[in-house]
């Protein structure tokens, strides 16, 4: 009876410890995603806090915005600020009105360099008051994924990259990385999980957005 | 002839303070008197056997001796050549006034730390009313126990005396007495041994004051009012008033400065930015220990950076808010000088704060909300600070029924009364851009399918601004969902302006 008494202790002293199959987020702080399906695969029922999430999508709004609107409204509700970096068209404000997001929160940074682009994500995604950092980067390194990672932790906040790329690889340093595309035009949106901190699962999820 | 007149005469009915006292509180003021400030300001050390000299009709002239060369006869007044006879060892050095102005200058900006009301005394003395301090400093006695020992610290010769009336405070500590008289009854009695030729007054009128055998101030009191008026002149009579407070004595309180300026030198031709950092370092925490002085803080400040060949260069960091933290102006300063290409090594920087605003802390909330928005507000200022100063923005909404008209940049945010009945697009394209046909259909990397629509936008008309387009949703063969229109004034072209992100 000793032993998982143990291992109990040292999975509360070390959450990201990887627990295999089945017994994935046991104790990992996580904002529902608004969606149930994605809540079921995500590890802890929701986006992880303290974690930054790579979405890799077909093109430009095919429907990542609306993915991420519920956390967002979440976080924002809760009192915390929620960065636009470098978005790539103009955030348009009579639809972001209607979606029901607190407008005082939201703040757009529009960077120059894509040196800036990253080094603005880290900064905002360090401030404890800052919820989620959506940013369009440009490229991206090892190191620049870490950083970004190091940073969500400190501020326990969520960052996203979002990429328009058609590789499947998952982009190393990232802890969870996730794939959007949609198969035919009105079809629904497909979410296939590359990569997933703290589980194995592999998913394919079909969402209807 | 001996003017003698019975005490009980000495003291006019009725003027003495004792009622109004209860109701408003007896000013109480220090004088601070720096006895070898012309010396401390030659750099000589005061301890040592040395004095300062002055240029006079007579030749050079001894003006400020030290005590130990004091004890060797050197006196005041006393011509160069007889004092170095006197005592050939003598270090003597010329009277630096600007500098004395200068030491006499930063001794009143450190005492404004104890009070606001401060006023110079030239040439060697501040004067302090501190009644409103008392509390503060736990009392007057423990304040002048704390004023002598952070002179001693800043290496000063002192006395400092402490009486109701600003005249016999400077009068207490020029005649070298650290005395602190906190009650007006007591002033008389104190003041009386003080010798006559101490008062501050003309030199003939103290010269017929002591023929008439008058020696202290003592003797003075025992004059009647009318009898000193009629002989000696009414200037005696107002100056005996204002040493006891029977008469007011308004001092002016030398003003809140309204600038700040500072240089700090390089100790060597710098090219890279950590160690021009350092010298911005030691000047913020120059301008941080003023604000605290003057109580105020600063919403701007300029950098001015002097180059070994090329013409010198400014930049100005600005906050949202007036601020006096040192950290986050450091951060501030560091991102600007990050951003910038030193085009020659940098031998000197100098911060230059033209606005002090008045310090207003932030409002104490209960919980830590408050805190938690000033330092979001911080974070945006340090993003600011690197990347421009419009490179954040809020977006907001504005009355038009025009879609590209109907959002703003601004830092207000919107009220949701006035939103489109209809859907719109997350995604807004800055500029609406032309879509090719082709089967007689727009294509926009795939043939659009039309799935919503149309919407009439027909407005504008008034402002030469007009439009006239039917709004469709389309969607594309990768599953794009599309905001697209069909301009109705310019023959039916086809353009794409959003997406349904």
């Amino acid at each position: 009876m000793n032993k998982p008494s143990a291992l109990d202790a040292l999975l509360r002293q070390y959450p990201g410890l990887w627990r295999g199959k089945g017994l994935e987020g046991a104790a990992c702080a996580a904002v529902s995603s608004g969606f149930e399906d994605l809540d079921a695969l995500l590890p802890g029922g929701g986006w992880p806090l303290g974690t930054t999430v790579e979405l890799r999508i077909a093109g430009e709004g095919i429907g990542e915005l609306r993915l991420l609107m519920p956390v967002m409204r979440r976080l924002a509700s809760s009192g915390r600020h929620i960065a636009w970096v470098a978005p790539p068209y103009v955030p348009y404000a009579p639809a972001l009105a209607a979606t029901g997001l607190d407008p005082s929160t939201l703040t757009v940074v529009r960077p120059q360099a894509p040196r800036d682009i990253l080094w603005s994500m880290e900064k905002l995604l360090q401030s404890p008051q800052c919820g989620v950092v959506l940013g369009w980067p440009q490229q991206v390194t090892v190191g620049s994924n870490r950083r970004l990672q190091l940073a969500a932790e400190a501020g326990n906040s969520i960052g996203f990259s979002i990429r328009r790329n058609p590789c499947h690889a998952p982009g190393r340093g990232t802890t969870t990385a996730l794939q959007l595309w949609r198969q035919h035009d009105h079809g629904p949106l497909w979410l296939r999980v590359l990569k997933m901190r703290g589980a194995c699962r592999r998913g394919e999820l079909m969402l209807a957005l | 002839m001996p003017l003698t007149a019975p005490s009980s005469l000495n003291v006019p009915a009725g003027v003495e303070p004792n009622g109004p006292a209860n109701e408003r509180p007896q000013p109480l003021w220090f004088a601070l008197v720096f006895p070898s400030l012309a010396l401390e300001a030659c750099g000589l050390d005061a301890c040592s056997i040395c004095a300062v000299t002055h240029e006079t009709r007579h030749g050079q002239r001894i003006y400020q001796v030290s005590a130990a060369a004091r004890r060797r006869g050197i006196e005041v007044q006393m011509g160069l050549t007889a004092a170095l006879a006197l005592c050939p060892g003598l270090v003597h050095a010329p009277r630096d006034e600007a500098s004395e102005k200068r030491h006499l200058r930063s001794l009143l900006n450190w005492s404004k730390g104890f009070t606001p009301t401060v006023s110079q005394a030239p040439p060697d003395a501040l004067l302090l009313e501190v009644r409103a301090s008392l509390r503060l400093f736990h009392g007057a006695a423990a304040l002048h126990q704390r004023l002598g020992r952070e002179l001693e610290r800043q290496g000063y010769h002192h006395h400092i005396a402490g009486a109701p009336t600003a005249q016999a405070s400077l009068l207490l500590g020029r005649s070298g007495q650290a005395l602190l008289i906190e009650q007006p009854d007591g002033l008389r009695s104190a003041l009386g041994d003080l010798p006559i030729d101490r008062l501050d007054l003309d030199p003939r009128l103290l010269w017929r004051l002591h023929r008439t055998g008058l020696r202290s101030l003592r003797d003075l009191w025992r004059l009647p009012r009318d009898g000193i008026s009629r002989r000696f002149g009414h200037g005696l009579q107002h100056y005996l008033d204002r040493l006891l407070g029977k008469h007011p004595d308004p001092r002016a309180t030398v003003p809140r400065p309204r600038c700040f300026s500072a240089t700090q030198e390089l100790p060597a031709p710098a090219v890279d930015s950590t160690r021009v950092l350092a010298a911005v370092r030691r000047l913020l925490t120059q301008l941080v220990g003023y604000l605290r002085q003057c109580d105020g803080a600063v919403s701007s400040l300029r950098l001015e950076l002097a180059y070994t060949r090329n013409p010198a260069s400014s930049m100005t960091v600005c906050t949202r808010d007036a601020t006096r933290d040192a950290e986050h102006l450091l951060r501030l300063c560091t991102e600007r000088l990050r951003s910038l290409q030193l085009p020659a090594p940098v031998e000197k920087v100098c911060m230059v704060c033209a606005d002090i605003l008045p310090h207003t802390p932030p409002d104490q909330h209960l919980f830590e909300r408050a805190h938690c928005q000033e330092s979001w507000q911080q974070r945006l200022e340090e993003i600011e600070a690197r990347l421009g100063p419009d490179c954040l923005w809020q977006p907001g909404l504005r009355s038009d029924h025009r879609p590209e008209q109907a959002w703003a940049e601004l830092a207000q945010p919107w009220s949701a009364k006035e939103l489109p009945a209809a859907k719109r697009p997350l995604w807004l394209l800055a500029r609406p851009q032309q879509l090719v046909c082709r089967q007689g259909q727009p294509w926009h990397r795939g043939l659009l399918a039309l799935c919503d629509g149309p919407e009439r936008i027909e407005t504008g008309w008034w402002d030469g601004g007009g439009c006239r387009r039917d709004y469709y949703v389309a969607c594309n063969e990768q599953g794009e969902q599309l905001w697209v229109f069909q301009d109705l004034q310019r023959c039916g072209t086809w353009y794409l302006h959003g997406l349904f992100a």
